[in-house]
C-alpha cells in the first residue's frame, strides 16, 4: 500500500465504505453511524452515536445517522438466538451504560484502522500519527489525509487480537457535551420517517375492532355490510389470549379486522362490523369492588419482602404513630404515535416494521405466528413517536402478522386509533399503599411499615411464579432502605384481567414520588 | 368535486363527503408530515394552515373547502431555507420524539402572526398543542426566539 495515490487509496469510487457494523464513511469525509438502538425521544440516536464519535476522533458535525437493521443469530451452543451487534432493545434508561464501552470500543476499532492505512500510506508508524475531526494527521511531517479517502482500504484490515485501547475519560471532546439531535432538521421539516408513515408497495390498511371487555372472546361476526362498501376488501379475525391467560407473544385482545384500501376507508368500515363476544371475567368488578377487595386484602397478612430491625417492638416503644394512605389509579402510556405495526408475510419469511422498543420481542412474536425462524423475520425499526415503556410489548406485531397471513399473505399496515389504544394498553398497575410511621421523642423515624398493594405487572406474563410477583413493584432498595433501623415492606397482589406492563418503571415512579412526599411531610412536622 | 391548493399545487377531490382533510393529505397525497394523534381535534398533532390560520385538520371535512389555500408543514420552508419557527426549534432543541412537533410549530406559526410578541401566558393559553415527551419549556423558548427574530426581520 506504501505510496499509493490518494485515488487508489479510496479506490477511485464514490461509494460509501462500511467499517465494521456501525460506520460508513463516504469519499467526501462525511459519515454515517448506523446506530443498532431504536430511538424513541429518549435521544438515542444523538448520544451512541457520540460514545463512537468520541473514540473516533470524528467531526460530530460530519455525522448522520440510520438505524441499523435488527438482527439476532442462532447461539454457537444451539440454544436460542444473540444479538449480533449489541442489543437492540430500548427500556429501563439503560441504552447508554448497556452501550458506554461497547460503542467506543467499535469507534476506537475504526480509527485504528484508518490510522494504519494513513501511516502505511506515508511509511511511518501509527504511532507518528494523530486524529482529528475526520482527518489523520502526520504529526511530524504535517500531511493530512482524510477519513474519506482513508475508509476505502481501511476496510479489509483484520480485526485484532486484543481490544483497541480507548481514550481517558480526560481526553473526551465529544462526550460530555451538548450536542444537537439529529435528524432534527428531517423533523421540523415533516420529513422524519415513524412507524405510521412507513408503507410497503401494495400495501392494504386495517384496524381492528378489538374485544369491548376485558378478557372477553371473540364468539362470531358478520360482515357483510362492511365489505358492501367499495374498497373493503377482507374482513378477518385475530385472535388473542385466553381470558386471563398470559400474553405470550399474543395480541393484546380477540378482534375483527377490516382490511381496506385506506385507514379511512378501514375506519368506516369498521363501525359496520356486527360481533358478538363472550363475557368478560370482570362483568363484576367495579372500581368500588375492587378498593372493597383491596382493602380486605391488606389486612390480611401480606408478603414481607424486606424486614430489617423489629418493627413490632420499635413502633410498640414510639412516641407517635402516623398513618397514611395513598391510591393511585391504572394510568396509561399514551404515546402520541398510537400503535401499529406492518407486516408482510412473504413465502419464505416475513418484513416487519414498526415503531416499537422491543425488537427481539418483534422477531419472535413474528416467528411464532409465521412458523419461519427468526432468521427469516426481517424487522425494520422506525422513530417512535414516543415509548414510555408501552412499545416494550410488541402485541401490535402479531395483530398485523395473523391479519397479513389471513389475507393471503398481502402487506397490511394495522392502525391503531386514539380510542384503540386508551382502551387497550399494559396500563401502568392500580396500586394502595399504606404506611404507618413510628416517631422516637426527638421526632426522628424508628419504624417505617410500608404496605403495598397493586395488580402486579408481572400477572399474566409467562414464566414468572406468583411470588416473584412484587419484583418490578416495590424495590427493595429504594428510599428509605438502610436509613431507618426497623423497616418492613409488605406486598400484596391483587389479581384483575386488566392488562398491566411497564410505565416509565412502575415501581419507582409511583413508589418514590410517594416516600419522599411522606418524608418531605415528616421533616415540615 | 372540490379543488383545493395544498403547498401550491392544486387538487381535485369528489370522494367520500365525511374524509377528514388529515387523511386526504396523509393518503391521497402521501404528505405525511402531518401525523394523527387523536383523530378528535384534541391534541393538535394535525395541524396545518388553511388560508394561513392554524386548524386541526383530523376535524375539518374536505369536501367543504372547495377553493381553499392549505400549507401543511412540508410547505413551510421556502425552499432550502427554514421558517424562522422552524430555526429556533433547531436552535433551541426542542424535540424529543418529535411526533407532536409538525404540528406545534404549525400552530407557533399562526400564533406569531397575532402574537408578535408574546408572553409566557400568551403561549400557555393560545397554544394547546399536546406534547407527550413533555417539550413544552423549549417550546416557549423557541417561540420567544422565534418572535425577535422575525421581529428582526428576518
Ligand atoms: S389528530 Fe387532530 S387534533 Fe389530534
Ligand atoms: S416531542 Fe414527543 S410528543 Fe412532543
Amino acid at each position: 500500500m506504501v505510496g499509493l495515490p490518494l485515488k487508489a487509496l479510496a479506490n477511485g469510487a464514490s461509494l460509501s465504505s462500511r467499517i465494521g457494523f456501525f460506520v460508513e464513511i463516504r469519499p467526501d469525509n462525511s459519515i454515517i453511524i448506523h446506530v443498532p438502538k431504536p430511538e424513541i425521544g429518549q435521544g438515542v440516536h444523538t448520544s451512541l452515536p457520540m460514545l463512537l464519535a468520541e473514540e473516533l476522533d470524528a467531526d460530530f458535525e460530519s455525522i448522520s445517522v440510520k438505524q441499523l437493521p435488527v438482527r439476532l443469530v442462532p447461539r454457537e451452543n444451539g440454544e436460542g438466538y444473540r444479538w449480533l451487534h449489541g442489543s437492540q432493545d430500548v427500556g429501563g434508561s439503560t441504552s447508554i451504560s448497556d452501550m458506554f464501552n461497547f460503542l467506543r470500543q467499535a469507534g476506537a476499532e475504526v480509527r485504528r484502522r484508518l490510522v494504519l492505512v494513513a501511516a502505511n500510506h506515508w511509511d511511518v508508524s501509527p504511532s507518528d500519527c494523530r486524529t482529528e475531526e475526520n482527518f489523520v494527521i502526520d504529526v511530524s511531517g504535517g500531511r493530512r489525509l482524510s477519513y474519506g479517502e482513508l475508509a476505502a482500504a481501511a476496510v479489509t484490515i483484520p480485526e485484532p487480537d486484543t481490544p483497541t485501547p480507548l481514550k481517558n475519560p480526560n481526553e473526551f471532546k465529544i462526550i460530555g457535551t451538548s450536542q444537537k439531535m439529529k435528524g432534527v432538521e428531517q423533523i421540523v421539516r415533516g420529513q422524519m420517517e415513524y412507524g405510521i408513515d412507513a408503507e410497503i408497495p401494495g400495501m392494504l390498511h386495517a384496524v381492528i375492532l378489538r374485544a369491548p371487555s376485558l378478557s372477553a372472546k371473540l364468539v362470531s361476526f358478520d360482515a357483510s355490510e362492511a365489505l358492501a362498501l367499495p374498497g373493503v376488501r377482507h374482513v378477518v379475525a385475530v385472535e388473542g389470549p385466553e381470558p386471563m391467560g398470559d400474553f405470550a407473544f399474543t395480541p393484546i385482545a380477540d378482534g375483527v379486522a377490516v382490511v381496506a384500501d385506506s385507514h379511512w376507508l378501514a375506519l368506516k368500515g369498521r363501525e359496520r362490523l356486527k360481533v358478538k363476544w363472550t363475557d368478560s371475567p370482570m362483568r363484576d368488578v367495579s372500581s368500588k369492588s375492587l378498593d372493597e377487595k383491596i382493602q380486605a386484602q391488606m389486612n390480611e397478612p401480606g408478603q414481607t419482602i424486606r424486614n430489617d430491625g423489629n418493627f413490632d417492638s420499635a413502633i410498640d416503644g414510639a412516641d407517635k404513630i402516623i398513618e397514611r394512605e395513598y391510591s393511585l389509579p391504572f394510568v396509561s402510556h399514551a404515546t402520541l404515535e398510537p400503535q401499529g405495526c406492518i407486516a408482510h408475510v412473504r413465502e419464505d419469511g416475513c418484513d416487519i416494521i414498526v415503531s416499537t422498543q422491543d425488537s427481539s420481542d418483534c422477531v419472535f412474536a413474528a416467528a411464532k405466528w409465521t412458523g419461519f425462524t427468526p432468521e427469516q423475520i426481517n424487522v425494520r425499526v422506525t422513530r417512535s413517536g414516543g415509548g414510555f415503556g408501552r412499545r416494550l410489548d410488541e402485541d401490535y406485531v402479531p395483530e398485523a402478522v395473523q391479519v397479513s397471513k389471513a389475507i393471503g399473505g398481502k402487506p397490511v399496515h394495522v392502525l391503531w386509533t386514539r380510542e384503540d389504544d386508551m382502551r387497550n394498553d399494559f396500563y401502568r398497575p392500580l396500586v394502595k399503599h399504606k404506611f404507618r410511621i413510628g416517631l422516637g421523642s426527638k421526632g426522628d423515624i424508628i419504624a417505617w411499615h410500608h404496605k403495598l398493594a397493586s395488580t402486579g405487572r408481572y400477572f399474566r406474563r409467562p414464566g414468572v411464579p406468583s411470588e416473584n410477583i412484587y419484583i418490578p413493584e416495590m424495590w427493595l432498595d429504594d428510599f428509605p432502605a438502610q436509613l431507618v433501623e426497623n423497616m418492613k415492606l409488605d406486598y400484596f397482589f391483587v389479581e384483575t384481567a386488566v392488562p398491566t406492563g411497564p410505565w416509565r418503571a412502575p415501581g419507582h415512579t409511583a413508589n418514590v414520588l410517594l416516600c419522599k412526599a411522606w418524608w418531605m411531610k415528616l421533616l415540615m412536622k | 368535486m372540490v379543488s383545493v391548493t395544498v403547498n401550491g399545487q392544486t387538487h381535485t377531490f369528489d370522494g367520500d363527503s365525511e374524509m377528514p382533510l388529515l387523511w386526504f393529505l396523509r393518503e391521497n397525497l402521501n404528505l405525511k408530515g402531518t401525523k394523527f394523534g387523536c383523530g378528535i381535534g384534541q391534541c393538535g398533532a394535525c395541524t396545518v394552515h388553511i388560508d394561513g390560520v392554524a386548524v386541526r385538520s383530523c376535524i375539518v371535512q374536505v369536501s367543504l373547502l372547495d377553493g381553499a389555500n392549505i400549507t401543511t408543514i412540508e410547505g413551510l420552508a421556502k425552499e432550502t431555507a427554514l421558517h424562522p419557527v422552524q430555526q429556533t426549534w433547531i436552535d433551541e432543541d426542542v424535540p424529543q420524539c418529535g411526533y407532536c412537533q409538525a404540528g406545534q410549530i404549525m400552530a407557533a406559526v399562526d400564533f406569531l402572526e397575532k402574537y408578535p410578541n408574546p408572553s409566557d401566558e400568551d403561549i400557555n393559553e393560545n397554544l394547546t398543542n399536546i406534547c407527550r415527551c413533555g417539550t413544552y419549556y423549549r417550546i416557549r423558548k423557541a417561540i420567544h426566539r422565534a418572535a425577535k427574530l422575525k421581529r428582526s426581520g428576518m
